[in-house]
C-alpha cells in the first residue's frame, strides 16, 4: 500500500513538473486556413486540406507543435473576414492562410492590425503589402512572359482575348499587354464580359472578324466553357490558350489538345506522395499550401527565442528565405513578400492538365 | 462571314430567348396587373427538373421535359393558390402582390440552391458544340432553331387561346375589369389560376431551352426576369405581341452594341432602354 502511494505521488510530481515547465511541453503554433470546402471550388479546398495534412505529418522533430484549423470560407471574402477574426480572437491562431484574390486583400489588413502572419494563395502582389503579409502564387509577369514565348514558338502574330474582370485575370491581362510590346505579336481583339454573361456570340463574331491566330481565354468557369463551346459552334477552329483557367475547368475535355500556361504546381516527390495517398493528381493550389506550411514551420523553427516567436520574428525569418526547394520546385521570397516560383507550360491531354514538355524537353503534341 | 448577318442572327436568338420568358410574364400581368417577380424562378424550376430527371437520373429526355413544364406550371399555380389568391381576397394592393412575389422568388430559388447547390449546370450531358447551320454567312445552332420555332409555336398557341376560345374571352374580360367579369358569372379565380399555370409553364419551356443552350444556375432567374420586364415594358406590359417585339428590340440593341462598346455593357444597355421607355413611352410601343 505504501509502495503504491509512493508510485502515485511520484507520477503526480512528474506530471506537475512536465506541465509546469515550458521547456518540456511543446508550445503550439496555430495556423488557421480559410478555404472553400463547399460549393464549386470545394476541390481546391480539399486539395489544400489534404496537402497541409500531408506536410503536417512529415514535419519531423520540431521545437513547436503545429496545429492547423480548417474552416470553410465558401469562396466568399465576407466569410473570410469573419474567419480571420475567429482564428485570431477565439482560436488564438498565430498565422492564417487564405486562398483567392478576393479573400487575400480583405484579410491582409486584419493580419497587419492584429500582428499575425498572413500567407495568401493569390495572384495580386499588393496582397503581400505589410511586413507580415506574404503571397505564394507564380507572379503574373512570369506567366505572361512564358505565354508570349510559347506563342512566338508557334508563329502567333495576332491574338484575340476573351476575359472577365476577375481580379486575378485583370493582373494577368495587364501583364500580358505590357509584355507584348516589342514581341511582334498584336492583340487584335479584346472582348471583355460580365462575370455572369452566358451569351458571347456577337463578341465571337467581332473577334473572328479580326482573324486571330489564337484565342486567349482569361475567364472562370462557367463562362470559360461557354465561350469555348460557342467558339466551336461559330465554326472557329483556331487554337485556344490561357493562363491558369484550363487547369481549373471542370470540363477540361473541351480544351483537349490545347496548351496553356499553368502557375507552378506540385511536382516530384510531393506530387507522387499526394497521388499515392489520395489516388488523384493534386489540384491547383495544393502545392502552394504545402509550401506555405513548410515555409512557416521553417521560419518559426529558425527563430531563436525561448518562448513562441512573435509575428515580427517569424516575418524576419521568412524574408530571409532566398532558397527553398518545396512542392512547387525551387523558390525564394522577394523583398515584397512574394514567394517567386516558375510557371509551367501545360497541355490538356485525356481531359487533364499534363506537362507540355517531357523529361527530355521535347514538346508533346498540341494544337 | 458577314458580321452583320451574324449579329442579326444573334439578336433573333437573344430576342427569342427573352420572348419565351416575356410571353408568360405578359399573360399573367394582363389578368393580375402586377409584376410577378416570381416569374423568373419558374424557368429555374423547369430547368432543374430536367437536370434532375434527364441529366443526373438518365430519364427519357422528352418525358423529363414534359415533367419539367408541368413542374413550372404547378409552381405558378401553387404561387397563386397559396399566396396571390388569399391576397386578392383581402384586396391587397399591387405593391403587396409585388413584394409577395419577391418572397416566392427568394424561397423557390433558395430551395433549388439547397437541393442542387449554387453551381452552374448544363442540361446537356456534355459541353460539346451542337449541330450548326449557315444562313447568309451567319451561323445558327440546332438548339437556337428549336428556340425560335418554340417561340412562334408558343405565341401561336397563346393567340389561339386568347382569340378563339371561351377561356381566352374570359381572360380578356378579367384583363379589362375583374369585378365586371365576376358579375357576368366568370369564375375569375379559376381563370387566373389557369393563367398562372399556362404563363409559368411557357416560361418553363424557356428555362429548359436556356438550360440546354448555355446552362443555368439558381440565381439565373433574376437576370432572365430583369430582361423580361424590360422587354415587356418596351413592347407594352400585358400585350402578347408587344412582348415579342420588345424582346427582339432588346436582343438587337444588346447584340449590336457589341460593335461599338464592350460586351460587358450589354446589361446596362437593357436598363438604358428601360429608362428611355419609362420616361418617354411608359405604356410601351403597343399599348396606347
Amino acid at each position: 500500500m505504501k509502495n503504491k502511494l509512493t508510485v502515485i505521488a511520484a507520477v503526480l510530481i512528474v506530471l506537475a513538473v512536465v506541465t509546469a515547465c515550458p521547456a518540456l511541453a511543446k508550445e503550439t503554433y496555430k495556423i488557421g486556413v480559410a478555404a472553400p470546402l463547399t460549393g464549386g471550388l470545394a476541390f481546391l479546398g480539399e486539395g489544400i486540406m489534404n496537402g497541409i495534412k500531408m506536410a503536417q505529418e512529415s514535419v519531423g522533430d520540431t521545437k513547436y507543435k503545429y496545429e492547423v484549423i480548417f474552416e470553410d470560407n465558401q469562396h466568399d471574402p465576407k466569410v473570410s473576414v469573419t474567419l480571420a477574426n475567429k482564428f485570431f480572437d477565439v482560436d488564438k491562431a498565430d498565422a492564417i492562410i487564405t486562398i483567392g484574390d478576393e479573400s487575400g486583400p480583405v484579410v491582409s489588413p486584419i493580419a497587419t492590425a492584429k500582428d499575425k502572419i498572413h500567407m495568401a494563395i493569390a495572384v495580386q502582389r499588393y496582397i503581400a503589402k505589410g511586413y507580415n503579409n506574404f503571397m505564394h502564387w507564380t507572379p503574373a509577369d512570369e506567366q505572361t512572359t512564358l505565354l508570349i514565348s510559347e506563342m512566338k514558338k508557334r508563329g502567333v502574330k495576332k491574338v484575340a482575348a476573351f476575359r472577365s474582370r476577375y481580379v486575378g485575370f485583370v493582373e494577368l491581362f495587364e501583364s500580358f499587354k505590357k509584355n507584348l510590346k516589342g514581341s511582334g505579336i498584336e492583340l487584335v481583339s479584346d472582348q471583355v464580359h460580365d462575370a455572369t454573361a452566358v451569351d458571347f456570340r456577337s463578341q465571337i463574331a467581332m473577334a473572328k472578324k479580326k482573324n486571330p491566330d489564337i484565342y486567349l481565354l482569361l475567364t472562370l468557369p462557367p463562362a470559360l466553357e461557354i465561350v469555348a463551346k460557342q467558339l466551336k459552334e461559330a465554326g472557329e477552329t483556331k487554337p485556344l490558350t490561357s493562363c491558369e483557367a484550363f487547369g481549373i475547368s471542370p470540363e477540361a475535355s473541351l480544351f483537349e489538345g490545347e496548351w496553356f500556361i499553368a502557375p507552378a504546381g506540385a511536382q516530384g516527390y510531393y506530387r507522387d506522395a499526394y497521388k499515392a495517398r489520395y489516388g488523384s493528381e493534386p489540384p491547383m493550389a495544393t502545392g502552394n499550401a504545402i509550401d506555405i506550411f513548410e515555409l512557416i514551420v521553417r521560419a518559426v523553427e529558425s527563430t531563436n527565442t525561448k518562448s513562441k516567436p512573435s509575428a515580427k520574428q517569424v516575418s524576419d525569418e521568412l524574408h530571409k528565405i532566398k532558397y527553398h526547394h518545396g512542392a512547387l520546385g525551387i523558390m525564394h521570397i522577394d523583398k515584397d513578400g512574394v514567394v517567386v516560383t516558375k510557371p509551367q507550360p501545360q497541355l490538356i491531354k485525356d481531359a487533364r492538365p499534363t506537362p507540355l514538355y517531357d523529361e527530355n524537353g521535347l514538346m508533346i503534341s498540341s494544337k | 462571314m458577314d458580321i452583320w448577318a451574324q449579329i442579326i442572327i444573334n439578336s433573333i436568338i437573344t430576342g427569342a430567348i427573352y420572348a419565351l420568358i416575356v410571353l408568360g410574364f405578359n399573360l399573367i400581368y394582363w389578368v393580375t396587373k402586377f409584376f410577378n417577380i416570381a416569374h423568373g424562378v419558374y424557368a429555374v424550376v423547369a430547368a432543374y427538373t430536367v437536370y434532375f430527371m434527364y441529366t443526373t437520373k438518365g430519364s427519357n429526355v422528352y418525358l423529363s421535359i414534359i415533367a419539367a413544364i408541368l413542374a413550372a406550371g404547378l409552381a405558378g399555380l401553387l404561387s397563386d393558390r397559396f399566396v396571390f389568391l388569399p391576397l386578392r381576397k383581402r384586396t391587397a394592393s399591387g405593391m403587396t402582390m409585388f413584394v409577395a412575389s419577391l418572397g416566392i422568388f427568394t424561397v423557390l430559388q433558395a430551395v433549388v440552391a439547397l437541393i442542387f447547390t449554387n453551381q452552374y449546370r448544363m442540361l446537356r450531358k456534355t459541353y460539346t458544340a451542337g449541330k450548326t447551320f449557315n444562313i447568309l454567312g451567319g451561323v445558327i445552332t440546332e438548339t437556337h432553331c428549336i428556340v425560335i420555332i418554340v417561340v412562334f409555336v408558343t405565341l401561336a398557341v397563346l393567340i389561339i387561346l386568347r382569340d378563339r376560345t371561351k377561356f381566352g374571352r374570359a381572360v380578356k374580360a378579367i384583363g379589362d375589369d375583374e369585378e365586371v367579369a365576376k358579375i357576368v358569372g366568370i369564375n375569375t379565380n379559376k381563370i387566373i389560376a389557369t393563367v398562372f399555370f399556362i404563363g409559368a409553364a411557357s416560361t418553363g419551356i424557356g428555362g429548359i431551352l436556356i438550360g440546354f443552350d448555355t446552362g443555368m444556375m439558381p440565381a439565373s432567374g433574376m437576370s432572365l426576369l430583369l430582361n423580361a420586364v424590360t422587354a415587356s415594358i418596351i413592347g407594352g406590359a400585358g400585350n402578347i405581341l408587344g412582348g415579342l417585339l420588345g424582346s427582339f428590340m432588346l436582343g438587337f440593341a444588346q447584340n449590336a452594341s457589341v460593335w461599338w462598346i464592350s460586351g460587358e455593357w450589354q446589361d446596362a444597355i437593357a436598363f438604358v432602354m428601360l429608362i428611355i421607355f419609362l420616361l418617354f413611352r411608359p405604356r410601351g410601343i403597343f399599348n396606347e
